[in-house]
């Protein structure tokens, strides 16, 4: 570089005995890690890199504390329009005249004689499927 | 097929199998594909088909067809006819299963086995309400038909069947005569009971049933009556109940006995009922059987049902559930029990007490482990679900089934249970997508994972959608999603997140016949934001937004379903992603979308305000910012109720408007007063409420942002304490929280990696802002770690600007072009088109500033106007903007660019005029002239009239003699307005001044330093008045601010650590007065600087960053006189070419190659390897050439840059007297000699020069082999001086040797008559410029006989002269106290030989004193030692700092003076914008007055020569001649230099740091 020359030189070639003086091994400071701040690691670092499915859900959380639990009845309250009692419909005579038990069977006219359903009935009955 | 099949005319047995495959195929694709509305198409169209079987009298094929229609449509299969008949009406079947019954009759009938199904038939008619009327659809004019055939063919059952007829008819008001023409109504009673009373024995079981049934109907008074047929025996029955009690032995054909009960015996039957189950002490075997067939009894009788009944029925139940232990070995018994009860409470629709009788069934499970009952137990819990309709239940359905499956013992049981629950069946009245998904979702999460299954399953009856939802979310691996239909697959990669390498082709045909088809659009935007986000790409992003929202956003409303979790988790996603892309305009228009369907999306209405204010925020659209701030309030959840999730939407919404209106008091009252009393949850930090894993980090992600924005806030009020300790607190939530999850969803990683950048910026600018760079690099290196490999382009492209940045602050060249290269690369993924953000950051970084306003324009179009990111922009570019515009952050910043405009258009001003042009070449004074108009007090110039020319105002003298080079008459008006230009500096001026410094950050307070010294110097060169003191004062107050404010910060953050992370809770936004009044004294200086009596000097070295000058300014403690020197490096070089010039740059080059190259030499690898002389001499050889080299450096920059301007550094102080007398010879040679002034008026009417400036000619010394150049350049100094006044001189016109010889013979006179030791400056501290540290200025050889020593600020001075002053004056005590460590790493033996008697010989002397040698301190040790110690010696590698951490010292507050005789142990690492870092910073911040260290390596015996040298001289130690006169420590060091053999390789090393301290003993 443009430097000038020196205006005197120092030091004479009989120095060669003079002892070499030694400059100590730097040593590496302690390390400056601000008070209490955990750096990242590689995992950590992984961590934020792995995609996983915002989808999926939690491993679930139990809430059968234990399943042999027994199971407790319910009390229901029997609904007001319950009727107490059995429904008393007329069911005995009141003196009605006495059929006569002659009457010998009559068939009915038509005769269902165990065809069932006719072609119309079962179409009528596909009709309006909903 | 199927339509050429009902169309065909004949039938074929192969074509009908062939139609039966079809059927068979069609139900299970459907099913599979979850098509289930198709389902009932195709069930219409196979009841056509049965029909046409049974009319072409296929009775067998009909009758598999009847099966296979009912066996694919329910969950519980039918083996035979008599199942579908008896089968109850359920979601699945409740459309077409009356018609199925009546073609099960139909062909009944026609196959002629009716006996077969008699009882079936009898059954059904029975309980009709349950199996047949269920239906209120159902054709009962095919139903009478059917039972007039079967009373026909089943002639034992007449009766019944014409009772059920005759309700018929009553009951649908049918016509009796439609169905029977031969006989009226009565007639057809009378056969009745003819009939009736032939077969009572058959009839009995079911009578009363079907007599209740037609009674009801018929309650005329001519109706048949029981009696009719029963006769009068009823009442004979009472004995019969004994038996029940006595339950002896209950056969089936006992049954007849119970049969047509009255009213009455009802009545007793039931109480013999209850009978048997309250003697609980002796239950036998049979007592189950005979309550079973009580039940039966009760159900076949079909009484309707009342309050006696239904006591039984709970009275039972709660006896079996009572008594269960007694009942172990009744357990088949018990199944028949509990099944009864079942069909009991279906027949009388009594679903409540059907779920006691599911519980007893369970419980039996429990008592007795055995599978049956637990089967059972499912079993009817599916069936109560689907009989009773009540969809509001699914979920405790698959509650009950959670409890089930986890208590079934084997792997296989609980997959027998779990298809219970699983199946399409279940979700037959709902397919919508938000049911589909919610239904499995929460299966998977109830029952799924209770299986523990590790391999796939394909469960029967279940669709594809659904195993996708459900194999999505677990782990297993080998699932066959291959064969599902790509749309199926999509979904299934998206919800399980393992994205397969051969994407799926998404624009491929998917067929119409799918259940998600519906969905496309929806389910292929969901997947390719997947994708995308799998990828770490953007590049379909806003494609993907705009076709979600044509396709499918708009079409919502012909959906007539609500939203699926789905699609509210895509929606979040979505806006997620694109905010953090920075899509902001694509999330306005999302939004926007989004809201014109809000019924639809109402679910996401707080999502969207969210994304709303955060976009409008980023690009800083001011209405829209306020709009949506009122809307968010209209619509906030109440905080007690609403779901946290919601309720942390509303709150980060709220966090991004308090912080953008800076409105703290918002803030303060929302998260510190309102929320913590209603929703503590929200700040639970360690999870103290036990809030599941997904809201936990929700919890902490938001606590993270909140910490990040009360930063802010703490910051906008300059409360840097409480910003810096919300900061770092909020990078200690981010980082915690990475640790604490071992995997993040992709919503919480992105927002994760946002936080984290965010927070490691945040407090990097903070500490950027106090000038600090200690922690701002180590959080840079942090933040380039995380960044380096993250894979997220648009953080990454993010975290680079930032870096690049940084690293152009602190000039960092090498990172600053490596991250720029990397950015740019980085931005080649991103999309320039919708991220605008990072567009105009690439732009500004590649500095291409004219497209910047190009883009911003295309961006925003017509909104251009109203945002203000054009306006921010344009202010970073330098260019001030209209104040009314501006942000309340940036006017400071604003106001500084105006100033910088300003001081250009002055530089413009100057260029157009000859001088005034490279004025910052010359050398300029402040202050230069002095003041030869006394201004008035109103501040108006007046002129002072002379005794030749009336007026002497700006008018300048026109030179008698006219030289053809002097301009003649030269006109008033320069090439450019002077007037004007001052008026711009002086407004300049006043600007700075009126500044509020507080608000400044670091940078700032150097730019107007720099700009408020150049505006100053230019003034004093121009103007005639000289400038006020006030305002020299304030120049120094702003050189010195950008010194002390960091350091004042570094100390008072030192102390902040100890209760950091303890109790992390939000900081107040209390006014601090203490810290206010602290900050406001900061921001001055006081004014006098005569302290005890020691006179000295302060003189600051600086480069100027503007024009490359060296800066010298001078504040003398003796008399008050400020003064200033702009230097130009080059200026000899400009005069002479061929002179000699050093550039700053090339100095700061030859100084840091010859530290190198001497650390080189001494380095371990070359001196072990020297054995021989000649090694040594070649060694010797290169230290030489290095120590001449440096000394070479040093005589250069003595010459070329302070050449005449040394005396200000002179110590000693002119004599007035002989002053006065040489400053009249001064002006009269001036007087002689120039043209401007020859033979023309006296001299001293002409401008006079400062005197300062003059006193400098007489600091020069003659016999110096460099005067010639000095005095050259101090003349050349002193005619710039008048020719930027206005006296213009032709230099060359000029007899310069004329001028040189008689100011020479004038200084020699001086120097002859004053006395030699006159009276001087006790000492000078210089305060050195961060750029200029490392120079050994000390060892300049003007500097070597004075009293030298550095401190940081003047600020610093004036607390430590305050501080020590008793040790100022009186001196260090050497008699006690000393700690000293000697050669602590063990390498330094003929160090250690040197000292070590001398070290022990104090200890053993001093009291208190300590020593540690040949051994490592520990931090604890060596903080003490080095605290409350007359004097701290440390002898070994650099400044201790392998010992104890800088952080540790800043936080003492009494560290003695020390010695750090170690290598580069006052080294300070250079940070371009930012202040310098090193050990000696952190010794002084601890309180110590003074601290000797080395700028670089050095070799040991050399210093060891020094040291002892130092030590002798202050007093420490006895040397072999006394030394009377004890020195001060920084004259020791001066003194001690030369004693090293290379006196500027090592000798030049040591400075002193802080006062110059005197010891005694």
């Amino acid at each position: 570089s443009k430097i000038r020359s020196p205006l005197k030189t120092i030091g004479q070639d009989t120095d060669s005995d003079r002892e070499i003086e030694y400059a100590p091994i730097r040593e590496e400071p302690l390390p400056f890690v601000p008070f209490g701040y955990t750096p990242f690691t590689p995992e950590d670092i992984n961590k934020l890199k792995t995609f996983h499915s915002s989808y999926k859900l939690d491993s679930p959380v139990s809430t059968v504390e234990d399943a042999d639990k027994l199971l407790a009845l319910e009390t229901i309250e029997t609904s007001v329009d319950d009727e107490a009692e059995w429904e008393h419909e007329v069911r005995h005579h009141r003196r009605r005249p006495t059929r006569d038990s002659n009457d010998d069977s009559i068939d009915l006219v038509p005769l269902y004689n165990g065809e069932g359903l006719d072609e119309d009935d079962l179409q009528d009955l596909l009709a309006d499927l909903h | 097929q199927i339509s050429e099949f009902i169309k065909a005319q004949s039938l074929q047995k192969p074509q009908i199998e062939r139609i039966h495959a079809v059927f068979t195929t069609l139900y299970r694709e459907l099913n599979r594909r979850h098509l289930l509305r198709h389902l009932r198409a195709l069930v219409k169209e196979h009841l056509i088909v049965v029909v046409k079987l049974i009319n072409n009298n296929f009775y067998d094929y009909s009758q598999s067809g009847i099966l296979c229609l009912y066996n694919t449509t329910n969950l519980f299969k039918a083996h035979d006819l008599k199942d579908v008949i008896l089968a109850d009406f359920s979601e699945s079947n409740e459309f077409y299963l009356s018609t199925l019954k009546i073609l099960s009759f139909q062909v009944i009938l026609k196959k002629k086995n009716l006996k077969m199904y008699e009882d079936t038939i009898i059954q059904a008619f029975s309980h009709d309400e349950r199996y047949i009327l269920k239906d209120p659809n159902i054709k009962i004019h095919t139903v009478v038909k059917l039972l007039l055939n079967f009373f026909s063919i089943l002639p034992t059952f007449k009766t019944l069947f014409g009772l059920k007829f005759l309700q018929y008819i009553k009951q649908f008001n049918l016509s009796f005569q439609t169905y029977i023409k031969n006989m009226d109504s009565i007639t057809f009673e009378k056969q009745l009971v003819r009939y009736g009373s032939k077969n009572i024995q058959q009839l009995k079981p079911y009578l009363n049933s079907y007599y209740i049934n037609y009674s009801k109907f018929n309650s005329h008074l001519t109706k048949l009556m029981l009696t009719d047929f029963v006769g009068r025996d009823l009442q004979s029955h009472k004995k019969t109940f004994a038996l029940l009690k006595d339950h002896k032995e209950i056969s089936s054909t006992s049954t007849e006995c119970y049969c047509c009960l009255s009213h009455s015996q009802m009545d007793n039957f039931v109480i013999s009922c209850h009978a048997l189950m309250s003697n609980n002490d002796q239950i036998h075997l049979h007592t189950i059987d005979a309550v079973t067939f009580g039940w039966s009894i009760i159900r076949s009788e079909n009484f309707p049902r009342n309050k006696k009944m239904l006591a039984l029925l709970d009275s039972t139940l709660i006896f079996l559930n009572s008594q269960m232990k007694h009942l172990e070995k009744m357990q088949i018994s018990l199944v028949k029990l509990i099944k009864m009860l079942a069909e009991v409470c279906m027949d009388y629709q009594e679903y409540k007490r059907m779920t006691n009788v599911i519980n007893v069934s369970f419980n039996c499970f429990v008592f007795f482990r055995n599978f049956d009952f637990l089967k059972l137990t499912a079993e009817l819990e599916s069936k109560h679900y689907l009989v009773c309709h009540d969809k509001s239940q699914w979920k405790k359905l698959i509650q009950k089934f959670e409890k089930f499956i986890g208590s079934a013992p084997e792997q296989y049981q609980k997959i027998e249970l779990f298809s219970y629950v699983f199946n399409t069946f279940l979700l037959f009245n709902d397919d919508s997508l938000s049911f589909v998904v919610e239904f499995t979702e929460t299966i998977f999460l109830r029952c799924f994972s209770r299986l523990k299954l590790t391999y796939f399953i394909d469960f029967h009856d279940v669709s594809e959608p659904m195993l996708s939802i459900l194999y999505g979310n677990s782990s297993i691996t080998n699932i066959p999603h291959g064969d599902w239909n790509n749309l199926t697959e999509m979904l299934f990669f998206c919800v399980s997140g393992r994205f397969e390498i051969n994407a799926i082709n998404i624009n491929q045909v998917t067929t119409k016949w799918y259940y998600l088809y519906k969905y496309k659009d929806l389910i292929k935007s969901i997947y390719v934001l997947n994708l995308d986000m799998k990828k770490h790409s953007s590049s379909n992003l806003s494609q993907l937004t705009s076709s979600y929202i044509s396709k499918w956003v708009q079409k919502t409303s012909l959906l007539n379903e609500g939203i699926s979790s789905i699609e509210v988790t895509f929606i979040t996603m979505l806006f997620q992603y694109l905010g953090f892309n920075n899509f902001n305009k694509c999330i306005l228009t999302l939004s926007a979308a989004l809201r014109d369907h809000i019924n639809y999306f109402a679910p996401l209405k707080l999502e969207i305000s969210r994304w709303n204010i955060q976009s409008s925020i980023n690009l800083q659209l001011m209405e829209q910012i306020n709009d949506e701030a009122k809307l968010l309030s209209t619509i906030a959840p109440t905080y007690t109720i609403c779901k946290l999730e919601k309720l942390l939407t509303f709150l980060e919404a709220k966090l991004d408007v308090f912080t953008w209106t800076n409105d703290y008091e918002g803030f303060q009252e929302l998260f510190m007063e309102e929320l913590p009393s209603v929703r503590l949850e929200v700040f639970d930090l360690n999870n103290q409420s036990k809030m599941p894993a997904s809201q936990y980090i929700k919890v902490l992600l938001f606590m993270t942002k909140l910490f990040n924005h009360s930063s802010r806030l703490h910051l906008a009020r300059d409360d840097i304490t409480a910003s810096v300790i919300e900061s770092k607190r909020a990078l200690k939530l981010a980082t915690s929280l990475i640790k604490k999850q071992n995997k993040l969803s992709q919503s919480s990683r992105i927002r994760l990696i946002n936080l984290v950048l965010n927070s490691f910026t945040q407090l990097i600018e903070i500490y950027i802002r106090l000038g600090l760079a200690k922690e701002a690099d180590y959080y840079a290196d942090q933040l380039s770690k995380v960044i380096c490999d993250l894979g997220e382009p648009s953080v990454v492209y993010r975290g680079l600007h930032f870096l690049h940045n940084y690293y152009k602050l602190v000039k960092h060249e090498a990172l600053e072009i490596i991250t720029l290269q990397k950015a740019n690369k980085t931005f080649d993924y991103l999309d320039g088109e919708s991220d605008i953000e990072s567009v105009l950051m690439f732009l500004f970084d590649n500095s291409e500033f004219k497209k910047i306003s190009e883009s911003l324009n295309l961006f925003f179009q017509d909104d251009f106007n109203n945002s203000f990111l054009p306006l921010y922009w344009q202010l970073k570019m330098g260019r001030p903007i209209d104040d009314s515009l501006c942000l309340t952050t940036l006017k400071s910043t604003n106001s500084i660019k105006k100033l910088e405009r300003d001081y250009k258009h002055v530089l413009g001003q100057l260029e157009s005029d000859p001088f005034f042009k490279n004025l910052f070449e010359s050398i300029l004074a402040v202050p230069a002239v002095t003041n030869i108009h006394n201004t008035q007090s109103d501040g108006t110039m007046c002129l002072m009239e002379t005794p030749t020319k009336k007026k002497l105002a700006f008018k300048v003298n026109d030179s008698p003699r006219p030289s053809n080079m002097t301009p003649k008459s030269k006109n008033l008006k320069q090439k450019f307005d002077k007037a004007v230009a001052l008026s711009n500096l002086n407004r300049i001026k006043c600007c700075i001044e009126d500044l509020n410094l507080e608000l400044l950050n670091h940078g700032d307070l150097l730019n107007i330093s720099s700009l408020f010294s150049l505006t100053v110097t230019m003034l004093s060169n121009i103007s005639k008045n000289a400038l006020e003191d006030a305002t020299l004062f304030q120049r120094f107050n702003l050189i010195d601010l950008p010194k002390r404010v960091p350091m004042y910060y570094d100390k008072l953050l030192s102390s902040i650590d100890d209760d950091l992370y303890t109790d992390i809770k939000l900081l107040p936004f209390s006014s601090n007065h203490e810290q206010t009044r602290k900050k406001q004294a900061l921001l001055s200086l006081n004014e006098s600087t005569e302290f005890c009596g020691l006179s000295f000097d302060v003189i600051t070295i600086d480069i100027c960053s503007i024009t490359g000058n060296l800066l010298l300014s001078k504040l003398s403690a003796t008399n008050g006189h400020k003064s200033h020197l702009s230097i130009p490096l080059n200026r000899a070089n400009l005069r002479d070419l061929d002179a000699y010039s050093l550039t700053f740059v090339e100095a700061v080059k030859e100084l840091a190659y010859i530290i190198d190259e001497s650390n080189s030499t001494t380095s371990v690898e070359v001196t072990s390897s020297i054995k021989t002389k000649e090694d040594r001499k070649t060694w010797w050889k290169s230290r030489y050439e290095l120590d001449n080299r440096l000394s070479s450096l040093l005589h250069n920059i003595e010459t070329s840059w302070f050449a005449g301007l040394k005396g200000l550094f002179d110590q000693s102080v002119v004599d007035p007297s002989l002053f006065e007398e040489f400053k009249k010879k001064f002006y009269g040679i001036l007087h002689s000699n120039l043209p401007s002034r020859k033979q023309m008026g006296k001299p001293m009417t002409f401008l006079q020069i400062n005197d300062w400036i003059i006193e400098l000619f007489l600091k020069l010394d003659p016999q110096d082999d460099e005067f010639i150049s000095m005095i050259e350049d101090m003349i050349y100094f002193t005619l710039d001086i008048l020719l930027f006044q206005g006296e213009e001189n032709a230099y060359d016109e000029i007899d310069l040797s004329m001028v040189h010889i008689q100011l020479e013979e004038q200084i020699k006179r001086y120097h002859s008559k004053v006395i030699s030791n006159s009276h001087k400056v006790d000492h000078t501290f210089l305060v050195i410029g961060s750029a200029c540290h490392t120079f050994p200025w000390e060892s300049l050889s003007f500097m070597n006989d004075l009293s030298l020593s550095r401190i940081p600020s003047i600020k610093w001075l004036e607390s430590a002269i305050t501080r020590h002053y008793e040790q100022l004056i009186k001196g260090v005590p050497l008699t006690e106290k000393i700690s000293m460590i000697l050669n602590p790493h063990g390498d330094l033996e003929r160090t250690e030989l040197r000292f070590r008697e001398t070290f022990e010989t104090i200890v053993a002397k001093r009291p208190s004193s300590s020593l540690i040698v040949n051994e490592k301190p520990d931090e604890e040790k060596m903080l003490h030692m080095m605290s409350n110690c007359n004097l701290f010696i440390y002898v070994g590698h650099g400044g201790g700092e392998q010992y104890v951490r800088t952080r540790e010292i800043k936080r003492c507050d009494n560290v003695g003076p020390s010695f750090l005789l170690g290598c580069s142990s006052a080294s300070l690492k250079y940070y371009g914008g930012l202040e310098p870092t090193g050990t000696v910073n952190s010794y002084l911040l601890a309180g110590s007055p003074l601290v000797l260290g080395n700028l670089w390596d050095v070799t040991d015996k050399d210093i060891d020569k020094f040291s002892q040298s130092v030590f002798e001289k202050i007093g420490l130690v006895m040397g072999e001649d006394e030394i009377i006169h004890k020195r001060s420590i920084s004259r020791a060091v001066n003194e001690s230099r030369q004693l090293c053999h290379l006196k500027f390789l090592n000798g030049a090393a040591p400075v002193v740091y802080g006062l110059p301290l005197h010891f005694f003993t």
